[in-house]
């Protein structure tokens, strides 16, 4: 008996440890995609602003496991074929709508939070890990690492940083990708939804305001349908 | 029984084997934000013109380390803006700068920059954005077993092995912005990292310190080079 639930226990152990989701997905980059390669896209005075729901498929390959369906994941994109640079800001991105309501981008921890990697482990089965640690590599080891949720934890704060939407200079003939998240209840009571951003041209301060509309927005089968 | 107790004390002893986090210290203990930049040589100023430098606007996407942004004496916005205030005082690119106790709206209009300005008798204004001022801590042992552990030196003929990495990354987008009639003359994104490598997995304050200011330091330089260099003239 003792033997076969040690041998269970090694099994859980093994499953566990073998490979990782999100240490691959720190890896992975965002595919190259013009704001007018977008299902949604609109442009004005040669800035284009595009906007699509990210495919499931697409969560897990850049970020290691799905959202919680408590938000709403967008991949955006800004083009500038404008001769000037700009200036684009990520936590400028907000949702608008009808009845002038307006919703901004979730808090950094939050998002955090929609995608916690302590989902991916049963409390039973880090147990067994550590279990199996201390066994085959002495207490001593355990102690220097981080736990297999921490080590994902840390990628994934990486990783989020690196692949939101950020304030970034843009230089001409260049684009700038990247997620933002929205609060799933907010977004639900928004009508007319329209995607707005304000763009700051680098020459002389002005901005430019460009809004899409997120009308018949829809999660699309694949990030390469053009 | 046996069982359970065995189960207590497994539990016990991983919970005593974690390895340390970074925390902010106590108040009197933390480092500050401030740093001392090269004092270069009187010489013709680039610009003959009063700089007005305002607080600088926080665009990061997440605090410092976790959910925490309180590991400095200075509050982060604060502090850094008082930093680039310092360099570009000592850089001596303009006849004369002055630090303005303004925190800029997100969206910046040219009847304010230029009300700001006439306010404060400045000319031109430094507005500068933080886009990234984080402490990144990675271990250095992969989830899947695979060792990425530095050799961190050598000791009576002992490899040391380091197995965690903590840096500090500090990225940001500064304009100069002529206040007259709101064209810029300098726009430019500046990034610097410093990585440490520890034993365990949190900092001394003290190393935090060091590295902190290393980057600002270095940040700050970088920010010198290119406006001295890149700075459009006025005519």
């Amino acid at each position: 008996m003792k033997n076969i639930i040690l041998l269970i226990i090694t099994l859980f152990s093994f499953s566990a440890v073998a490979g990782d989701d999100f240490f691959d997905a720190y890896q992975q980059k965002i595919n190259y995609k013009e704001a007018t390669a977008f299902k949604n896209f609109i442009e004005k005075r040669g800035i284009s602003f595009g906007a699509e729901i990210l495919p499931k498929s697409e969560h897990t390959r850049l970020f290691g496991a799905e959202f919680d369906d408590d938000g709403i994941v967008l991949m955006v994109a800004i083009t500038n074929d404008t001769r000037y640079r700009l200036l684009v800001g990520g936590r400028d991105v907000k949702l608008t709508g009808t009845n002038n309501e307006s919703l901004g981008i979730e808090d950094f921890n939050v998002v955090m939070d929609l995608i916690d990697p302590s989902d991916a482990d049963s409390l039973g089965k880090t147990i067994f890990t550590g279990y199996f640690k201390i066994l085959s590599l002495g207490i001593i080891s355990l102690a220097q690492g981080d736990t297999e949720d921490q080590v994902r934890r840390t990628f994934l704060r990486q990783n989020l940083i690196k692949k939101s939407f950020q304030y970034a200079i843009l230089e001409p003939g260049d684009s700038q990708l990247g997620i933002v998240v929205f609060n799933k209840e907010q977004w639900s009571k928004i009508n007319g939804k329209t995607l707005t951003v304000a763009i700051q041209n680098l020459k002389r301060v002005a901005y430019l305001n460009l809004q899409l509309p997120l009308k018949d927005i829809k999660e699309e089968k694949s990030w390469y349908s053009f | 029984m046996k069982t359970i107790i065995s189960i207590v004390m497994l539990l016990l002893i991983m919970s005593g084997c974690a390895p340390n986090k970074p925390k902010p210290a106590d108040v009197d203990l933390r480092p500050s934000l401030m740093v001392r930049t090269h004092i270069r040589p009187l010489s013709m100023p680039k610009y003959d013109l009063t700089l007005g430098v305002v607080t600088m606007r926080d665009q990061r996407l997440s605090n410092f380390y976790g959910e925490s942004d309180n590991f400095f004496r200075e509050d982060v916005a604060a502090g850094l803006s008082q930093t680039a205030y310092l360099l570009l005082k000592k850089s001596h690119l303009f006849n004369e700068t002055k630090r303005i106790m303004v925190r800029m709206p997100d969206k910046l209009s040219r009847s304010e920059l230029k009300s700001i300005a006439e306010k404060n008798n400045v000319d031109v204004l430094f507005v500068g954005d933080i886009v990234t001022f984080n402490l990144l801590r990675k271990s250095m042992i992969k989830a899947d077993g695979l060792d990425l552990r530095m050799n961190g030196g050598q000791s009576e003929g002992d490899v040391l092995f380091n197995d965690f990495q903590l840096s500090v990354n500090y990225k940001l987008i500064g304009q100069l912005i002529y206040a007259k009639d709101g064209s810029i003359l300098w726009a430019e994104k500046i990034q610097r990292n410093k990585s440490v490598f520890a034993d365990e997995g949190t900092i001394e304050v003290s190393k935090l310190g060091d590295i902190t200011q290393q980057v600002i330091r270095d940040t700050m330089e970088d920010m010198y080079t290119l406006i001295n260099s890149t700075a459009l003239r006025l005519k």
